[in-house]
């Protein structure tokens, strides 16, 4: 089974990304599985409506996507009913974005949040590479803080943070490593130090195209690499395992 | 024709070996690349003996049977010293140009010892290329600063502000006509943001291969497919530009 980690859907400034075409990217590109993440207004500020449109959308292709959310750590409380609320509706991932919404993962502020995802066994999609907030140490800092709860690297640490990126990943086990925006030549070095168990395939679509992706980053990978990176790692995160191949 | 406007002879280059560019040739040559503008790797450290370093990257070139042309690099905390390494570099080793990195060569951009060089580059008509688009030295904002106060020198920034300030360097980029952007390190989405906000003729591509051995180029060359825009425009940032800008038809 194939699984892209992390494609963005709906229409925002000049990207217009809708499930048709997802789904169109897809059976291009031979992937099964996309785990959907609402846009980024949606993660920086309006959390609930994005997260509705995201589940809306998964319920209408199930076999296919599969529902993220985000919930901004400054809204406290109300933002805890929203990822109750969300999650107990379907939300399989919960996508913190420290660049957009302003804070350091290593912050107080999130701790809540996590430990609400944590006690459902769900995976947290961070994402790094912004300057300030996306250091892969700050990420690692988080994951050792909860230890039985799985986080994605979001992009690897991308740009300037890929010689964070191996030392991070063996110091936080629970740390897995996205690659979208790595590119492909530098995701093929951070699974030479870390292990292909560690390896989660992201197109980072539309921003990124998701056709154009897959296929570089089959190009760059090796034979064995492929099943863990391309889908089993992360439906063993999501709990999908036995999910049609 | 193509022309690859960012490449490096890496540490892991040289170390393998020494100035011969045969091995680090055939990855270029495998996606039709008709040149490549190389700049330095070791020369870049702080304790480097970078008239050295320059002279390495000169050889390489000089057996690459007209493939690669080199960039200078300096550093310009050591002053007079690195006004003179750059004059021999453009005059006697036929350089095309002043590389800086200041986040690993360690030295802000707006540092007083460096707007000397900013000067010479103007004086000598070669363009000044920069790694951008990481705080706190290498903002695209702060080299449009540049760009500014030396409107008599043109800029490159060698990323476009990367994957978080490539918004920056659209808008510095318009508002200076001394200011090039290279496509090498935006994502898709950003690129042809840039494409379509900038003047096509300060545009360039680039591959950054040869800081280790992996293979940049494919990837970083078909990301240009995807984009749309005309296929003259295409061709001037794959090639046109850089061929005026570093004086490429003149060799």
């Amino acid at each position: 089974m194939t699984i892209d980690g992390y494609v963005t859907l709906g229409n925002e400034r000049k990207i217009l990304y809708g499930s048709g075409r997802l789904l169109r990217d897809m059976d291009k590109a031979g992937v099964d599985m996309a785990v959907i993440a609402p846009l980024d207004s949606e993660i920086a500020v309006f959390n609930r409506r994005g997260n509705a449109r995201i589940l809306k959308v998964a319920a209408r292709h199930r076999d296919r996507l599969i529902p993220a959310c985000a919930v901004t750590p400054w809204s406290g409380k109300k933002g805890l009913e929203e990822l109750e609320r969300t999650v107990g509706e379907g939300s399989r991932m919960l996508i913190l974005h420290p660049g957009i919404q302003g804070f350091l993962p290593t912050d107080e502020l999130v701790f809540p949040l996590v430990e609400k995802v944590a006690a459902r066994r769900l995976p947290v999609y961070v994402h790094t590479g912004s300057h300030l907030y996306g250091g892969p140490w700050d990420a690692a800092g988080l994951a050792l803080r909860f230890p039985e709860t799985a986080f994605i690297l979001g992009h690897a640490g991308a740009t300037d943070f890929w010689n964070d990126v191996p030392a991070a990943a063996r110091a936080a086990p629970n740390l897995y490593i996205e690659g979208s925006l790595a590119r492909p030549f530098q995701f093929r070095n951070h699974l030479l130090a870390t292990g292909a168990a560690r390896g989660i395939m992201g197109s980072y679509a539309p921003t990124n195209d998701l056709v154009f992706e897959w296929r570089w980053y089959r190009e760059h990978l090796r034979e064995p690499e492929f099943a863990p990176v391309f889908g089993a790692n992360l439906a063993a995160l999501l709990g999908i395992n036995g999910m049609p191949s | 024709m193509i022309i690859d406007s960012h490449t490096h002879w890496g540490t892991v280059w040289e170390d393998k070996y020494g100035s011969d560019p045969a091995e680090w040739l055939r990855v270029p040559d495998s996606h039709g690349i008709s040149a490549s503008m190389l700049m330095g790797h070791r020369g870049l450290g702080a304790q480097a003996d970078i008239g050295r370093a320059n002279d390495i990257v000169a050889e390489t070139c000089r057996k690459s049977g007209g493939k690669l042309f080199p960039l200078a690099s300096v550093h310009p905390e050591t002053g007079r010293e690195s006004l003179r390494e750059f004059e021999r570099c453009i005059r006697a080793l036929g350089m095309r140009g002043l590389k800086l990195h200041p986040w690993l060569q360690g030295f802000s951009v707006m540092s007083p010892a460096a707007m000397d060089l900013f000067r010479l580059a103007g004086d000598l008509d070669v363009p000044v290329i920069f790694h951008d688009g990481t705080p706190v030295y290498t903002m695209p904002a702060q080299i449009g600063g540049l760009a500014l106060n030396f409107p008599k020198t043109v800029f490159v920034l060698g990323h476009s502000g990367l994957l978080e300030l490539w918004r920056s360097a659209i808008e510095f980029a318009r508002r200076c006509p001394n200011l090039y952007l290279t496509f090498c390190g935006p994502h898709r989405a950003g690129l042809q943001a840039i494409a379509d906000s900038v003047d096509e003729e300060r545009l360039l591509w680039g591959s950054d291969f040869g800081f280790g051995f992996a293979d940049a180029i494919g990837y970083r060359l078909h990301l240009v497919d995807l984009l749309k825009i005309s296929s003259r425009r295409k061709d001037k940032i794959l090639g046109r530009n850089a061929v005026r800008l570093f004086r490429l038809e003149s060799k």
